[in-house]
């Protein structure tokens, strides 16, 4: 790339560079999609200073609303004027509108619907109507260039379809080593060794098998800064001089410990994994790394042609979590086939012969007895033949994610914002007025606000794996997980744990897991051991507690006898309501149930049949 | 009928895949079609010279197939039915056999030769030479008549291209543990060498409820994968290991000691011997060339400290006992198979296969055979 051409110098990215500016060029909406670091912004801003473009950011968050985006009436301006169009102050849509700018939306999938929602007209009619305020026309030259994180990230949610369909959307990945290296240089103009040793930790990072997301370049930077700056302090001339490995490990500390995100039930410090990977690159006691070379073709530098590798974050498939998933499932027992007709009066029909599973005969089971078909499934599930195995897990992900599906009967809106008295949230101008009578001073109960309706939910679901877990009961247990997932949407935030004596999180807050993927894994757990409620509402509160809700629900899939850890009643705290599902219940177990859930503040629904399932799950959830 | 298979001509030549003539099963004999075959070392012993066989024969000693014809007077199995072969055979009524030794068993006399119980070969090449095949097996071929003393039925929706390795390689390295070295509850076990017997007797060992499982091998994948199986503690050397057992065991020594290297040799008779406890046992599983005196003990030291060194021909077990039992096993999940296969081949790449094992790159390789089934015969 040369500097004539290229006043804003960005480094690689080259197929993304030219996609974006024909986007914009052809007066495309688009969405640029990637990991933090990946240079969404500084090609934004490279891109929009090459057509001369004023450039309005918002910054995309939990609590932007439509007022906020598109602008509102100055309180003061109106009680003076009254509402004239000079009395109100645009927000950063009707700058960039009115301005034929560019409106640059950071983190979109952090926006409240609603507040998106604004944006629907904007995208396909360029106009947007504004109360009091009137029709206002996009000028030309008028674009929304959007930037998300990959949907998997914490915090975020899905961009509904409304405005996935208007925007045109540009994959960005991690750059290759030598756009790393080019990137850390050019900002930190620090030598050539110590940029390649950042950008090697810093990959590294993303390649460890405890990390679930590595550092992006910008802690390469931050390394090259510290580290350059603690050698000098230390008198040190550069990472040939003793004491310069130990120096690195405090900059490396310092810059990625903070940006690594350990994978889940990893129980390891993020510095425990700097010091592995700092071991693997510069073993102690050995010289520094050699530099790498650069790369032979002497291309440009940059990323690697196409859309990153989808694989690139750990998500629930990956290698590191199907180490863990082999060792907690070490015990997996299978059953043969004599053993499977023994305790199962349609197995041979279902399965006539070895390796066939006949999804005909399995229908008309499910449709005369589903409990038994369903159980019969969850020991299909676990077969020593292989065929027969893997296509009971396939039915098996069908079958009880459409059964789950049941429970979703009523649709719960959207969340919307409506009058607030308690004083948080943006003024409501119009009924503050309303209120307040000019002869006398304002008092504070006449400031009406306007808030998020108080209906966000977060769920978590604790399926109990201890005891007789088996046939119909992990049969329940995996519905029940689907059905909970598939109640997921902007305002119902769902998780989901197993627990016997150990929890195990399957589906973590905020993080998407497919329903037949929970499915999958759930058929194949069988139950043993201990119960410890305690532990298991403790996980759940951990799992509640960083979701952004107004209630923090946890439905606990369990017939409630614990036999070891604390009494349940003691671990409530955290959860604002605790219902309780309780499979193919003893009187006992119900009545332990119904205690539980009455001091949880919710209700005990009994599973006798897995039909129960969805209509229990739509009075808890729906 | 042809039959395409990996033959042995002489020491030190590769496998050369040939097409050899099958003669039909005689009295007592199955006509089986291979659907696995385990790169077992011994094989390996036999290509390289340690151990030296009548040549030529053809390869393969692990194995697991289906029945396609039977002979007169066959009366345990049936064309179609499933089975792993043991490669010692079990003729049931020898000394061996009715005295619960059937791993002794007197048939086994001629495995090296490789013809079957009348004396006679059914591998021939164009010019009638007589090919014997290993173990009275050659399982690297795509089809072989074996005595029904040497296969024992299993279940047919068992995985055959995992439950092969119950051949030789599983029971050989889990009875070492088990039966040999008759394991105890709270044990400290060590085992030298983790190959395809060594990773197994791992397996055992830990099953047996060892308190210590120290795995030795120069090689961190092999370390890394006992201790994936079972293996409390991994050591790269023997001095490690025998440091770290008087350690662990504040100074009395392992309970036993299990030999599964490649080619056994005095050192590590040596270190094992060195490294058990009073009363001690050391068990020999690994071969080495049985026409040559290859280990040097102090036998005082036997004497005064009663340790004793062993033996241990295919796990000690019962063939038709513990091969049923281990698939039993495998089906509980007491037992791993699916992780101890690192590489699978074709017959053409068996001896790619043996570089791979030889290199130290794989705990188990396996050949798969796609053979289709002799027209009307079960699938």
């Amino acid at each position: 790339m040369t500097a004539g051409t290229q006043p804003h110098p960005v480094i690689g990215l080259r197929r993304e560079r030219e996609v974006l500016t024909v986007a914009l060029r052809t007066n495309r909406h688009v969405v640029l999609e990637g990991p933090p670091g990946t240079g969404k912004s500084t090609l934004l801003r490279a891109i929009a200073a090459d057509v001369g473009q004023e450039v309005v950011f918002v910054e995309g968050n939990a609590e932007l609303t439509p007022a906020r985006l598109i602008g509102q009436y100055d309180p003061a301006a109106v009680l003076a004027g009254g509402y004239v169009p000079e009395s109100f102050t645009d927000g950063p849509l009707l700058t960039a509108m009115r301005g034929s700018g560019l409106l640059y939306l950071e983190e979109l999938n952090r926006i409240p619907e609603e507040t998106l929602n604004v944006l629907i007209t904007v995208l396909t009619e360029g106009e947007i109507t504004v109360p009091r305020l009137g029709h206002v026309r996009a000028a030309a030259g008028f674009r929304l260039i959007a930037a998300m994180n990959p949907f998997d990230a914490i915090g975020t949610a899905r961009v509904g379809q409304a405005i996935a369909d208007r925007m045109c959307r540009v994959v960005l990945g991690y750059q290759d080593a030598a756009g790393e290296r080019s990137i850390t240089g050019a900002v930190t103009g620090a030598p050539a060794d110590l940029t390649a040793l950042a950008v090697r930790l810093v990959r590294a990072t993303r390649e460890h098998r405890d990390v679930r997301m590595g550092s992006s370049v910008r802690g390469a930077i931050d390394l090259v800064l510290l580290l350059g700056g603690l050698l000098e302090m230390r008198g040190l001339t550069g990472l040939a001089d003793d004491g310069a490995r130990e120096t690195t490990r405090d900059a490396a500390y310092a810059a990625l410990s903070g940006r690594i995100r350990i994978a889940d039930g990893v129980e390891r410090t993020a510095e425990a994994v700097i010091d592995d990977l700092l071991a693997e690159i510069w073993p102690e006691g050995g010289p520094p790394p050699a530099e790498e070379p650069p790369p032979g073709d002497g291309g440009e530098p940059g990323k690697a042609e196409g859309p990153p590798a989808a694989d690139q974050q750990a998500g629930p498939e990956s290698a590191s979590s199907l180490r863990r998933d082999r060792r907690s499932g070490g015990a997996r027992r299978q059953t043969g086939r004599r053993e499977m007709a023994a305790r199962h009066e349609s197995f041979d029909e279902v399965s006539p012969e070895v390796g066939e599973f006949d999804e005909e005969a399995f229908s008309a089971l499910m449709a005369q007895d589903a409990d038994a078909a369903a159980a019969l499934l969850t020991d299909l599930a676990l077969a020593t033949d292989r065929e027969l195995r893997a296509a009971a897990q396939r039915v098996a992900a069908r079958v009880f994610v459409q059964v789950g599906r049941v429970g979703r009967t009523r649709t719960r809106g959207t969340r919307r914002l409506v009058a607030d008295r308690r004083g948080d949230g943006d003024l409501d101008l119009d009924r503050t007025l309303d209120r307040w009578d000019p002869g006398r001073a304002l008092a504070p109960e006449d400031l009406v606000t306007r808030t998020w309706t108080g209906a966000r939910r977060a769920v978590c679901l604790a399926v109990d794996t201890s005891g007789s877990m088996t046939g119909l009961g992990v049969a329940i247990a995996a519905v029940a997980a689907a059905g909970v997932v598939l109640t997921a949407d902007e305002r119902l935030q769902t998780s989901v744990l197993t627990f016997g004596a150990q929890v195990d999180v399957v589906q973590r807050h905020g993080q998407r897991r497919a329903p037949e993927d929970l499915v999958q894994h759930l058929v194949t757990l069988r139950g043993h051991g201990m119960t410890d409620l305690a532990a298991a509402l403790r996980a759940v509160r951990g799992q509640l507690l960083p979701a952004v809700a107004d209630e923090r629900v946890a439905v606990l899939l369990s017939d409630c006898l614990h036999t070891t850890g604390d009494p349940p009643e003691t671990a409530l705290g955290g959860i604002d309501r605790l219902h309780v599902l309780c499979p193919l219940p003893t009187p006992e177990a119900e009545e332990a149930a119904r205690a539980l859930a009455a001091r949880g503040g919710g209700t005990a629904e009994m599973v006798r049949s897995i039909r129960d399932l969805g209509p229990a799950l739509t009075r808890l959830l729906g | 009928m042809k039959t395409r298979a990996a033959v042995l001509r002489d020491v030190g030549q590769p496998f050369e895949i040939t097409e050899l003539e099958l003669d039909e099963p005689k009295a007592g004999e199955v006509l089986i079609r291979f659907v696995a075959a385990g790169l077992c070392h011994s094989d390996e012993h036999l290509r390289h010279g340690d151990i030296v066989p009548r040549f030529p024969i053809v390869g393969g000693h692990e194995g697991a197939g289906i029945i396609e014809r039977v002979g007169p007077g066959v009366t345990r199995l049936q064309p179609g039915d499933h089975v792993i072969c043991s490669f010692l055979p079990v003729c049931g009524h020898c000394r061996w056999c009715s005295t619960g030794k059937s791993n002794l068993c007197d048939m086994g006399a001629t495995i090296l030769d490789g013809m079957l119980a009348d004396g006679t070969y059914r591998f021939h090449d164009e010019q009638g030479t007589d090919y014997g095949g290993m173990c009275m097996l050659g399982t690297f071929s795509e089809r072989a008549v074996i005595s029904e003393n040497s296969a024992v039925k299993v279940d047919p929706d068992l995985p055959l291209d995992k439950v092969v390795l119950i051949g030789c390689g599983v029971p050989t390295g889990w009875g070492s543990a088990v039966h040999a070295a008759a394991t105890e509850a709270g044990d400290t076990i060590v085992i030298y060498g983790i190959g395809g017997i060594g990773i197994n007797s791992v397996q055992g060992a830990a099953l047996a409820g060892a308190r210590n499982v120290v795995a030795v091998d120069p090689l961190p994948n092999k370390r890394e994968a006992a201790e994936q199986l079972g293996a409390t503690h991994s050591c790269e050397t023997a001095e490690e290991a025998h440091e770290l057992i008087q350690e662990l065991t504040r100074g009395v020594g392992a309970d036993k000691a299990i030999i599964t290297v490649g080619v056994v040799d005095a050192k590590v008779v040596g270190d094992a011997v060195n490294t058990i406890r009073k009363g001690g046992v050391a068990v020999i599983t690994g071969l080495a060339d049985p026409t040559k005196t290859n280990i040097e003990l102090n036998s005082a030291m036997l004497t005064l400290f009663e340790k004793t060194v062993k033996g241990s021909l295919f796990g000690s077990g019962d063939p038709f006992h513990d091969i049923p039992k281990m698939v039993e096993l495998y089906q509980s999940g007491d037992l791993k198979l699916d992780e101890l296969i690192t590489q699978t081949y074709t017959l053409d790449q068996v001896n790619q296969g043996y570089q791979d094992l030889v290199d130290g790159k794989n705990i188990r390789g396996v050949v798969l055979f796609d053979t289709p089934p002799l027209e009307g015969a079960p699938a």
